[in-house]
């Protein structure tokens, strides 16, 4: 049942989830760093082998435990401390695939599965669902322009997503490229395509769906947490599968995040 | 009976327990400090002598937060604040409420293989009241500085899920000659996420003297420190209103977010009972 009463978040509120996770590398100012690989609490996870169609996820080693209410959940509380500014982004990970050769300059189709019904209204229509690269494996020198071709939320094929921040050759494991999205889109339904156009000549790395379902800012060396009415209460839906993403505003390492989430069950 | 309403949480509330805990070292950034030791109110606690295996910890413990149970359904953590003044002008970190399910003692500083803990069961205060180990998290706390040596350490563990086998790395790093009350988490390993028992710890390098324990403990919450000399606080629905089972043993860790010297810190937490 939803909840529309403090009294309803009071009752499912659930026991507190912490995590904490050590960061690598320098990071680039507004590149999201991925801490799904990084070690810590929960520990890393293992890089994906799913091939190039990819897996849809319901839960996988490494999230943010998620345990399903008997009807529906909610984020209710998230805090952060950072050893450096920046701000968290807690996402829910859709599908994830491999297989992806870094070398290839022309398109190598995807054709992904469907997302399970996690987007935005809890349907595998794609609204609100973004599509990032996530580097497993840093990648070696070749300054290449990556674009995906995607499905849109309502089912258009063929449009074309660039990513926010350009490709940087040599990126870090964890560095994760967002896309954008072509003018009228609102979210991503499928991937067709991935296309590279310099070699990347080595490295692994990953297309990954996900939503978002908060952001946490922090100055650094101080923490910063927000309530059910600060993150807005945004719904997770069934075998939702959390990770963290941080967003850089220096380039010192995140080598200390650590925090809290917590949930309420309707 | 729990708690499902705000009448409920008000019914509920507990008198007051303040808390007052005198500054004690230089706390090094990112690396959590443990009060456990630290004079104040409530004093600080003795050093434990359970030996390697340990002992599960059940109120009244001397140094803990004081924690009754209720007469009837459950407890719930309703309040909890903090006021910490700093020398310097930016105070920052964060003070972290726990319950302390477990601890030992005779960990060897000076041997660099492996040393047998198998730890004795943990009482049954995880996430879920269980013994499983489901959100427990392992420290390795110092009650008297250590000395040179920069070793690497880490616990064998089994996890929440009953697998044993499972290495933790110390995070952040050990440093050599760590301050008293300095207070290392462990990392896990991929898919864990709790500990349900400590097999062995191993030092790689010498400590030279010094001494340490194990501590197996579940976070309640986290309160920002994020002014200077002004209370912060979370209240039963900004904290998530975390649930305490039985005989919980509270205690404070601090997150510091610089290496200005540490005032007392003054606070206040309520339980609500229902």
């Amino acid at each position: 049942m939803a909840i529309t009463t403090l009294d309803g978040v009071i009752a499912g509120f659930q026991p507190p989830q912490e995590w904490a996770k050590t960061g690598a590398g320098t990071q680039v100012l507004g590149r999201y760093y991925s801490t799904f690989y990084a070690a810590g609490r929960p520990g890393p996870a293992v890089a994906p082998t799913p091939g190039m169609a990819g897996a849809a996820l319901t839960a996988y080693a490494g999230q943010i435990p998620f345990p399903n209410g008997a009807a529906a959940q909610y984020l209710a509380k998230a805090n952060i401390w950072a050893n450096v500014s920046g701000c968290l982004v807690i996402c829910d990970r859709l599908w994830h695939q491999s297989g992806i050769s870094v070398t290839t300059t022309t398109a190598q189709t995807i054709n992904s599965v469907a997302w399970p019904a996690r987007d935005s209204n809890g349907s595998t229509n794609g609204e609100g669902v973004r599509i990032g690269l996530e580097v497993s494996t840093a990648t070696g020198a070749g300054a290449s322009v990556h674009s995906i071709s995607y499905t849109d939320q309502s089912g258009n094929a063929g449009a074309t997503g660039s990513p926010r921040v350009a490709y940087a050759a040599s990126s870090i494991a964890g560095a994760f490229y967002d896309y954008g999205l072509a003018a009228g889109d609102t979210g991503v339904r499928s991937v067709q395509t991935f296309t590279s156009t310099v070699s990347m000549s080595s490295g692994v790395v990953h297309l990954v769906a996900y939503r978002e379902l908060a952001r946490i800012p922090t100055t650094g060396l101080v923490e910063f947490g927000q309530d059910l009415l600060g993150i807005g209460m945004p719904e997770l839906f069934n075998d939702t599968v959390p990770f963290l993403l941080w967003f850089p505003t220096a380039t010192t390492a995140p080598s200390v995040l650590a925090g809290q989430i917590i949930y309420t069950h309707g | 009976m729990a708690i499902t309403t705000m009448a409920g949480v008000i019914a509920g509330l507990q008198p007051v327990v303040p808390f007052t805990k005198s500054g004690a070292g230089t706390p090094v950034v990112a690396r959590p400090f443990s009060l456990w030791y630290v004079g104040g109110s409530p004093g600080g606690a003795a050093v434990p002598s359970s030996g390697l295996a340990g002992a599960a910890l059940s109120a009244p413990v001397t140094g803990q937060m004081p924690f009754l149970n209720p007469v009837s359904g459950n407890a719930y953590l309703a309040r909890f604040s903090a006021i910490a003044s700093q020398t310097g002008s930016n105070p920052s970190g964060s003070y972290i409420l726990c319950d302390r399910l477990w601890q030992n003692s005779g960990i060897s500083v000076t041997t660099t293989g492996a040393q047998t803990i198998n730890s004795v069961a943990w009482p049954a205060r995880d996430n879920d009241g269980s013994t499983n180990g489901e959100g427990v998290r392992i420290g390795l706390e110092l009650s008297t500085a250590t000395g040179a040596g920069a070793s690497v350490v880490s616990i064998s563990y089994t996890d929440q899920g009953g697998t044993a086998g499972a290495t933790g790395a110390c995070m952040p790093a050990y440093a050599a000659s760590s301050a008293v009350n300095s207070f290392y988490t462990f990392a896990l390993e991929a898919g864990d996420t709790g500990v349900r028992s400590i097999q062995s710890y191993t030092s790689t390098v010498s400590m030279s003297s010094g001494v340490v324990h194990l501590v197996a403990f579940r976070i309640i919450a986290r309160l920002a420190m994020s002014f200077s000399n002004g209370e912060v606080y979370l209240d039963a629905v900004t904290g998530g209103m975390p649930r305490l089972y039985n005989d919980s043993v509270p205690f404070l860790l601090y997150m510091p977010g610089n290496t200005n010297g540490q005032n007392p810190v003054h606070g206040q937490i309520l339980w609500t009972h229902g």
